[in-house]
């Protein structure tokens, strides 16, 4: 069980590395394998989970800090096909769209991309799924902006970037705030000890927290203006997007917190505001929308209100028809981007005002046929699997006896208006244009692919038989043994249900006719200035810190190190209570042995101020190292003493051959007001550090840090020096890691004295060449 | 340095040198001593040479060893610390055991100890290589 797991998750990311070396013709075929073999391994764990077992599966972690567990159960699962199967459709449609035009890197992309959003549905820690989340968040940019040489791809991709990557620091900040307090990154741990999260009121903000990373992510308002820019992709990759991976990524995250917040007070109330008002503003502007991916995309972000408000309302209805709302977003929202793409490859333009004098009913039966299908499902006609997910979710607005119902049922019989409305305004503008039909603009139909029709008409199917034979598909395949409020019938008798979508039908209709008269009306700054705006702003905002904190010149740097030493030695000082009687300590007969070193440290300083030549500096300042070594062997620490003996001599040794090759100092360059600055840094470290060694020097023994690393050391029989045993056993990796700093600056100078090695014998060419 | 008789005291010095770094070496877990230290040693060994017998005797002698045990040290390192999951420890949990030597004397090998050799081999590695190439460069004035 654990190796398949594994095997689904690593699939497509070997596969993604695969694909960047094959030759670009088989990269397409090869991407086709990722999504197939996860939907083939994937599907023998559905009948099991549908029946409602869930079992974690631990595949490691850090004992003690967090574990790095899967988690096999319905939601993931169906994520997992969800993923694989609508991954399946866009890699098969790519091709055809692409032709011989793809990338590997796009093909690779495409596939971490899908196997992020695998791991992501399957992770049971926090921790692992936060990196799948940041997996996405970095794909997704590179998917975006895969027409790096278009302005508009390269803006598009880091307005998404900026949006869904600071929602993802929030999403950082709410796990570790819940998990620390809880003590665990499990999202079953946490699920059972719930009572005690929710009795604390921290939590809150921690909820807060990270449902601000779900809700940027799946784009809802006010976090709904980085949705259109991200239409820069490539409408494959549009497709996926926003029917299974990305902004799904949002919906999956707030279904994962819905058994361990779902009875948070937040729950209910940030969750049905924020979605209902999203169903409400992006539906608007959607009918305003003139691109018809632009439209989409708002549509997209509009439905994944209506599924985000059914979360808040789960939270105490215990409702799992997640699967459906899902589901038939899915299906419907990738077939109609696919459609928009053939549309876009057969017409040449996106654009419904062009589109309208095109009257592509003549032209494309198919598509046409397949179109209406597409948007009578978006709009929740009958006969649709999208009739079956509206009704349910009015069914748990009304049967959930919630308080403030009215706003609720206003704002979905609003939102649902819209979606008729928009809905018409795409088949109507599309295929029953009024004008006289124009030249066509796009590519000839015979060198169109085919699966330009095919992958989506395989989407619909989908939606149809779950709208004519709902009962199969819901209650036997989706979640069996689940009661259904609202019997999945095509046609019930005539109830409060049926008369919200007679009314949201009718309200659509007039909608559109509106329209059609009011649309010459000025418009309102949209999204997309404001989404411009922010990330200007950012990247202004960006800009000016790094020039104020990556000015270039080593004193600032080094006074900021300096200085924030200073503050946490004070801090450090301070916080542990010590007067200053206590720094200064007893005069001992230690006190005089003192003296030597310090006459030396003192002296070697001196000299190090008034000295005019590097080499003269440099020997002082060894002096003053060799000072610190006789305070080592007044405190018996051979250890140190031999360590620091040696490292004084080694740097000696290399600073001198780096300073042979500097010039001697001229006389200062600094301002009078830099030196007084630099002279303050220097006095406030040597002050605070004197303070620290005093402190640590005249304290008494029974104190003595490392006691418990003595007591270890000794009870383990790991070793007699535990100077060393802290560095080889307590402290193992640590050491690893500092060694692995010092072969890189080895590397490092290797690579410098190699680049003015290059940088000399082009001087030098361009000299012989001016002197020949 | 063109001394004869700083290269004759390199030449008696060097030998000793090695010796005792591996003295540190082998002792440092119970005694002052270790990887680190070990490995300064055996720096000050090679810095000792290239000061006597020049650099481009120091590069010939070394070149082909220093920027591998880069390499092979933090391979070592990295293992060691890696190994002990074969048997289900976390990573760095070191074990060890003990042999009765004729005389008394105990031997203790232990999983540091190859981490250890790790250690040193990066720090000569390093140090050295650091050494070669700024030893070797030619004397550049930067225009003052």
């Amino acid at each position: 069980m654990t190796e398949t797991l594994i095997a689904i998750i690593v699939l497509p990311f070997c596969l993604a590395l695969i694909a960047l070396v094959v030759p670009l013709r088989w990269a397409g075929a090869v991407a086709l394998l990722a999504p197939a073999g996860v939907f083939g391994m994937a599907v023998r764990y559905w009948p099991v989970v549908a029946a409602g077992s869930t079992r974690i599966v631990p595949i490691g972690g850090l004992p003690d800090l967090f574990s790095l567990n899967l988690r096999v159960d319905q939601l993931g699962i169906f994520f997992v096909l969800l993923t694989a199967g609508i991954g399946l459709a866009t890699v098969q449609y790519a091709r055809g769209y692409f032709g011989e035009k793809s990338s590997r890197l796009f093909w690779s992309a495409l596939l971490a991309f899908m196997g992020a959003m695998i791991g992501l549905a399957l992770a049971d820690s926090l921790i692992l799924l936060f990196v799948f989340w940041e997996v996405t968040t970095i794909t997704s940019f590179l998917l975006i902006g895969m027409h790096f040489d278009e302005e508009g791809s390269r803006q598009g991709a880091v307005q998404s970037f900026l949006v869904t990557g600071a929602g993802g620091l929030a999403l950082l900040a709410g796990i570790a705030l819940i998990g620390g307090r809880a003590g665990t990154f499990d999202l079953s741990t946490l699920a059972a000890q719930k009572e005690t999260i929710l009795a604390d009121p921290m939590h809150r903000i921690g909820l807060a927290l990270m449902l601000l990373g779900a809700l940027t992510k799946s784009a809802q308002f006010p976090f709904h203006f980085w949705l259109p820019g991200a239409m820069a992709a490539p409408t494959p990759v549009s497709a996926f997007l926003h029917s299974a991976a990305m902004v799904k990524a949002g919906i999956l995250l707030i279904g994962r917190l819905l058994p361990v917040f779902g009875e948070s007070e937040l729950w209910l109330p940030v969750l049905t505001t924020v979605g209902l008002a999203s169903y409400v503003i992006t539906g608007w502007l959607a009918l305003r929308a003139t691109d018809l991916k632009e439209l989409l995309a708002f549509s997209t972000a509009g439905f994944l209100g209506l599924i985000t408000a059914f979360y808040g309302y789960a939270g105490r209805d215990g409702s799992s028809a997640e699967f459906l709302h899902i589901l038939n977003h899915a299906t419907y929202k990738a077939a109609l981007f696919f459609l928009v793409g053939w549309l876009d490859k057969a017409s040449g333009t996106r654009d419904l005002g062009l589109l309208e004098s095109q009257r592509w009913w003549s032209r494309s039966r198919p598509a046409a046929v397949l179109f209406g299908i597409g948007t009578l499902a978006m709009a929740g006609l009958p006969m649709t699997l999208g009739f079956m997910s509206k009704e349910e979710f009015y069914e748990i607005v009304m049967g959930g006896k919630f308080e403030r119902l009215t706003p609720a049922l206003v704002a979905v019989i609003v939102g649902s208006s819209l979606m008729v409305a928009y809905s018409l305004k795409i088949f109507i503008g599309v295929f029953l244009g009024s004008h006289v039909p124009s030249a066509e603009q796009g590519v000839p139909p015979e060198k169109r692919s085919s699966w330009l029709l095919i992958v989506p008409g395989i989407l619909l199917t989908v939606q149809v038989v779950g709208g004519l034979a709902p009962h199969w598909l819901l209650s036997e395949v989706l979640s069996p043994g689940h009661e259904w409020p609202a019997s999945p019938a095509i046609w019930h008798y005539v109830d409060a249900l049926l008369v919200i979508s007679l009314v949201s039908y009718a309200a659509g209709l007039v909608l559109f006719l509106g329209w059609h008269v009011a649309r010459q009306m000025p418009g309102v700054p949209g999204p997309k200035v404001a989404a411009e705006t922010l990330s200007n702003g950012t990247i202004t905002l960006a800009e000016w810190w790094t020039r104020v904190a990556q000015e270039g010149g080593h004193p600032r740097y080094l006074s900021v190190i300096l200085l924030t030493f200073v503050a946490a030695g004070i801090l450090g000082l301070g916080y542990g209570g010590a007067s200053l009687a206590d720094l200064v300590g007893p005069w001992g007969p230690d006190s005089f042995v003192g003296l030597i070193p310090a006459l030396m440290i003192v002296t070697a300083a001196v000299f190090l101020l008034v000295l005019r030549r590097r080499i003269a500096k440099l020997i002082m300042l060894t002096v003053a190292g060799y000072g610190t070594v006789v305070v080592y062997m007044i405190y018996q620490a051979p250890d140190l003493a031999l360590t620091q003996i040696l490292t004084e001599a080694v740097a000696l040794i290399l600073l001198l051959l780096i300073f042979r090759q500097l010039p001697d100092l001229g006389p200062d360059p600094r301002s009078n007001r830099q030196k007084v600055v630099h002279g303050t840094v220097s006095a406030l470290v040597g002050l605070t550090l004197a303070g620290l060694t005093w402190g640590a020097a005249s304290h008494s023994p029974s104190e003595r840090a490392g006691a418990e690393h003595l007591r270890l050391s000794e009870s383990q029989k790991l070793g007699e020096n535990v100077v060393n045993v802290i560095l080889t056993d307590f402290r193992a990796v640590d050491t690893l890691g500092e060694i692995v700093v010092l072969a890189l600056a080895a590397l490092g100078v290797v690579v410098l004295y190699r680049a003015k090695g290059r940088a000399n014998r082009i001087k030098e060419r361009a000299a012989q060449e001016r002197g020949s | 340095m063109n001394s004869f008789i700083f290269r004759e005291v390199t030449r008696a010095v060097y030998p000793a040198a090695v010796v005792f770094a591996l003295y540190l070496l082998m002792r440092g877990h119970d005694q002052p001593g270790g990887g680190f230290v070990a490995g300064l040693v055996l720096s000050m060994a090679v810095v000792l040479e290239m000061l006597a017998f020049g650099a481009e005797a120091a590069r010939r002698r070394y070149r082909l060893m220093l920027r591998p045990s880069l390499v092979i040290g933090l391979a070592i390192a990295l293992g060691s610390g890696l190994v002990p999951m074969i048997w289900g420890h976390p990573p760095f949990t070191f074990s060890q055991v003990k042999y009765s030597l004729p005389g008394g004397n105990e031997l203790k090998l232990s999983g540091t100890l190859a981490f250890d050799v790790g250690v040193v081999l990066v720090i000569i590695g390093s140090i050295g290589t650091a050494l070669v190439v700024m030893i070797g460069s030619k004397r550049t004035r930067v225009a003052s």
